[in-house]
């Protein structure tokens, strides 16, 4: 054995895959991204509009649509929709995001022509039949149930809300809230379903083993050429309420929902945080490697490897549209709840007071440029990622620089990161049993606010 | 459609007994590094149950030329990323990183094989073991339902056997390991012939041989190395066992296990069909009767957990709606069991099911993590690495007679039952 490390040896640049696009008579985008070995090719269909352009009302409303979607068309009911799409080997379905909705199939490249007609039946003529709508929303509100009986879930969506006004879409879960999905009705959804057929411009992105111009050619004469481009506008204007506060000094507020007998606390912190076409992009995703992302980060270090508080803690920016949060959470045992929480609290603000080392910032670079391609093994995932630049309105070609532009992060753009993320209203939240965790939490100086348990069926 | 080219893999094996084997695939300028150790919790004494995964844990804490706690941050710092899981029959490790890193990864894997006890002590052992007992905590205890399949295993194999613990293991045992177990353990089950290691990716076989020879070559055999604990148990179950567990849980939910046939049993693929058509998507019939049609169930599920010796398991749940019939949601789901084995499944769905398994052998393909993996594990559970490029033709070979057979002999009434049931009464 040796004690001298090696070095790198030869190694070839990532390409991601190169964007070849194309358009249907109606003016519906094509983009083909060609990956040589990848037979099993994926097609995604992209809706410009989601669940952030939800009036308060109908919240939820796109993700009930992508799970009926999928119940039948115009030729096929929900059975023979799966049995014809399985037949071809292919898996498909529909889901809904915060700006749009896809509906898509993975199968081999070979078939892609004999998946095109179902996803187009789907998509543009939904059977909705009544009888699953009911079920859907019955399963929906089952769920919210579960999340409130998870302390991982339950803290999560208490955080957002606490992190956004009430107002905003970015407050409530994109599944829709008990009161809104219990509104939702086969009126509601039809009109919703033609608002997203007619807002802005589809777009069918494809990746795989395949010929760019003859899958382009069968996009064109598929029944996917009936689409049309739209003229509505396709997002709601970019969500980035709940304002910039100048709360300094005083006790921290702390939201504690009790969950009687708890063996661990979960705990977040949480902020407003930036956009995905926030010009400091990858300035914030380099920050949040050395705060919360990397195993040596700054918050799993201390509170997994120093302290042996938690099986894991991390923190970060969830990028959207508009402004989306950027949290940290981990789940630690009960009695050292409040240690936990004034450790974290003291990790997520030290970018601020003590900026990243070169050689937090050289990691947190490297293993974002290096890890980059192993995100992109499958067809669906690149078809994926395209499809998340379509809904942002961002150029396809946007990924191709992403290794460079990690690569270039300044230490000054890193410190302006934690610098105007402190200036953001911090929120906490405690899942755990109130009993034993309350009065450290206040013996610590916070001002803890608790609230009990919901009762099944209402939350 | 054409099968699909079969994976190319080297096999070799260096004179401490260390196995390697290689696939060169260019696909992405990346390679994967996985070792298997053929040792899990199985082989843990009786006192020291969640053993071996708190062992997979010191494995990261440092060795000779590795400080504590550097092992992750030096693979991410490169461009890579690590993990290691531990389970009943085995513990394996796994790294993949920019093609050009690929031997500081065989030289850390070589460092901690040859030298983890010059780093180890009782701080990181104390340190760690806090860290497991959360994540028993975070995966287990303190989740809904999370406490399923510890109460299922040790349902279905009898106290004594060693499937019986819970690869977590428990606190009193996490509490009671010693810096001696620790050092026991290695010194028994960590070496070069009781190990597989696959490299795939974008590689140059001889540097990769040559590297390999360099940095594990001079580890020694374990000349002694234990045989594993005797697995046998007969496959039915000899009744049927029921268990009600009241936990924090919004609704009922029903899980199921059934002693099933071992890894290398050819009657393993078509119990996997079985499953398959019967829970596997929107289409199956579990899905179509419980969840669509009676409306009882939120979910389903039904799967195998391949085990090499003794007896797998097919374990199934279903979360009951609410206000629906739990009884009626068993009933159904048992009348669906039974009622593949009496009538088999149907042409459509043999033909379906086969299209689905060749669309996943094309996204096993996709993966260089996942061939690593499974080369990993058929090397180390079966000696047969060269499965992999059988496993579509076996699957494909399983007609409807054979699907319909063993629903019948293995989907039968010999199973746990086992309920999660609200506290308090909705």
């Amino acid at each position: 054995m040796s004690a001298a490390r090696p070095g790198p040896g030869s190694g070839r640049a990532y390409r991601f895959p190169r964007a070849i696009e194309g358009e249907t008579a109606n003016g519906v985008r094509i983009i083909v991204l060609p990956m040589p070995a990848r037979p099993l090719a994926s097609v995604q269909l992209v809706l410009p509009t989601g669940a952030s352009a939800e009036p308060r009302e109908r919240s939820g409303i796109t993700t009930a649509l992508a799970r009926l979607l999928p119940e039948g068309g115009e030729h096929h009911d929900a059975d023979g929709l799966v049995e014809a799409s399985e037949l071809l080997g292919a898996k498909i379905g529909a889901e809904a995001g915060w700006e749009s909705l896809v509906v898509g199939a993975t199968l081999p490249a070979g078939r892609l022509a004999g998946i095109l007609p179902l996803i187009a039946e789907i998509a543009i003529g939904p059977r909705l039949p009544e009888r699953e709508i009911e079920r859907v929303k019955a399963l929906r509100l089952a769920a919210i149930d579960q999340v409130q009986a998870s302390p991982r879930a339950r803290a999560s969506e208490a955080l957002v809300a606490a992190i956004y006004d009430e107002g905003a879409a970015y407050s409530r879960p994109a599944g829709g809230t008990r009161e809104s999905v219990s509104a939702i009705d086969r009126t509601a959804l039809h009109a919703w379903h033609q608002q997203l057929l007619s807002a802005g411009r589809p777009t069918i992105v494809i990746a795989g083993e395949l010929d760019p111009a003859a899958a382009i050619r069968a996009v064109q004469e598929s029944p996917l050429a009936a689409l049309t481009r739209g003229s509505g506008k396709a997002h709601a204007p970019a969500d980035t309420s709940s304002p910039i506060s100048s709360e300094r000094g005083g006790a921290p507020h702390l939201l504690l929902l009790d969950r009687p007998g708890s063996v661990q606390s979960e705990l977040r912190i949480g902020r407003l945080g930036r956009s995905r076409l926030d010009p400091l992009f990858h300035a914030a995703l380099v920050h949040s490697e050395v705060l919360g992302g990397l195993f040596g980060s700054r918050l799993n270090r201390v509170l997994r490897e120093e302290k042996g508080y938690t099986y894991g803690a991390a923190a970060g920016f969830e990028f959207r549209r508009g402004r989306g949060p950027f949290t940290a959470r981990t789940a630690v045992e009960s009695s050292v709840t409040a240690a936990a929480l004034v450790e974290a609290r003291r990790q997520l603000g030290s970018l601020a007071t003590d900026p990243a080392t070169e050689e937090e910032l050289t990691a947190a670079r490297q293993y974002l440029r290096g890890t980059f391609p192993l995100r992109f093994g499958t067809a669906s995932a690149v078809a994926g990622a395209v499809t998340a630049l379509v809904a942002n309105d961002l150029a396809v070609d946007e990924l191709d620089k992403f290794q460079s532009s990690v690569e270039s992060v300044p230490a000054a753009a890193v410190a302006q990161v934690a610098e105007e993320l402190s200036t953001e209203r911090e929120r906490i939240v405690v899942v755990g049993d109130a009993a034993s965790i309350e009065a450290p939490l206040r013996d610590a100086g916070f001002a803890v606010e608790v609230r009990s348990e919901p009762v099944k069926g209402e939350s | 459609m054409s099968a699909p080219h079969p994976i190319p893999l080297k096999e070799r094996r260096l004179s401490n007994g260390l196995r390697l084997i290689t696939v060169v695939d260019r696909t992405t300028p990346t390679a994967t590094v996985n070792i298997w150790y053929h040792v899990g919790s199985k082989d843990e004494r009786v006192g020291r149950t969640g053993f071996a995964h708190l062992f997979e844990h010191l494995m990261f804490q440092g060795s000779a030329n590795v400080s504590k706690a550097e092992h992750l941050s030096l693979i991410e710092s490169v461009g890579g990323s690590a993990n290691a899981t531990t389970w009943l029959d085995r513990t394996n490790y796994f790294a993949t990183v920019p093609a050009e890193w690929v031997e500081l990864i065989l030289w850390m894997e070589a460092d901690r094989l040859g030298t983890l006890l010059e780093a180890l002590d009782q701080a990181n052992l104390d340190n760690q073991r806090d860290v497991v007992k959360n994540e028993k905590r975070s995966s287990y205890d303190n989740q809904p339902y999370g406490t399923a399949y510890l109460e299922l295993l040790a349902l279905a194999y009898p106290k004594g056997h060693p499937y019986h613990h819970p690869t977590i293991g428990s606190m009193e045992d996490l509490d009671a390991a010693s810096l001696e177990d620790v050092r026991n353990f290695f010194a028994t089950w960590y070496a070069p012939n009781n190990a597989v290691l696959t490299v795939v990716g974008d590689i140059d076989e001889a540097e990769i041989v040559a590297a390999v020879e360099r940095h594990f070559g001079g580890i020694a055999a374990n000349p002694a190395l234990p045989s594993h604990p005797d697995l046998t148990i007969s496959t039915p179950l000899g009744g049927e066992i029921r268990k009600t567990v009241k936990d924090k849980v919004p609704d009922p939910r029903i899980h199921l296990a059934y002693r099933a046939p071992i890894l290398s049993s050819p009657d393993l693929p078509a119990l996997e069909i079985a499953c398959q058509i019967l829970a596997g998507g929107r289409g199956s019939r579990l899905t179509r009767r419980l969840v669509r049609q009676e409306q009882l169930a939120q979910d389903v599920g039904l799967s195998v957990l391949p085990f090499v010796d003794g007896a797998s398991l097919v374990v199934g749940s279903a979360t009951l709606r609410p206000g629906a019939d739990a009884t009626r949601l068993e009933t159904l789901f048992l009348e669906e069991l039974r009622g593949l084995g009496e009538r088999g499944p149907t042409a459509v769905e043999m033909e379906r099911a086969r299209a689905l398994i060749e669309s996943e052998e094309l996204a096993l393909r996709s993966d260089p993590e996942t061939i690593a993996d499974q080369i990993g594990m058929y090397a180390t559970l079966l000696s047969d690495p060269e499965r992999i490029n059988r496993d579509l033709a076996i699957y494909q070979g399983v007609d409807a007679a054979a699907v319909q057979r063993v629903a019948q002999q293995y989907l039968a009434d010999d199973r746990v039952i086992l309920w999660y049931e609200p506290v308090e009464a909705p």
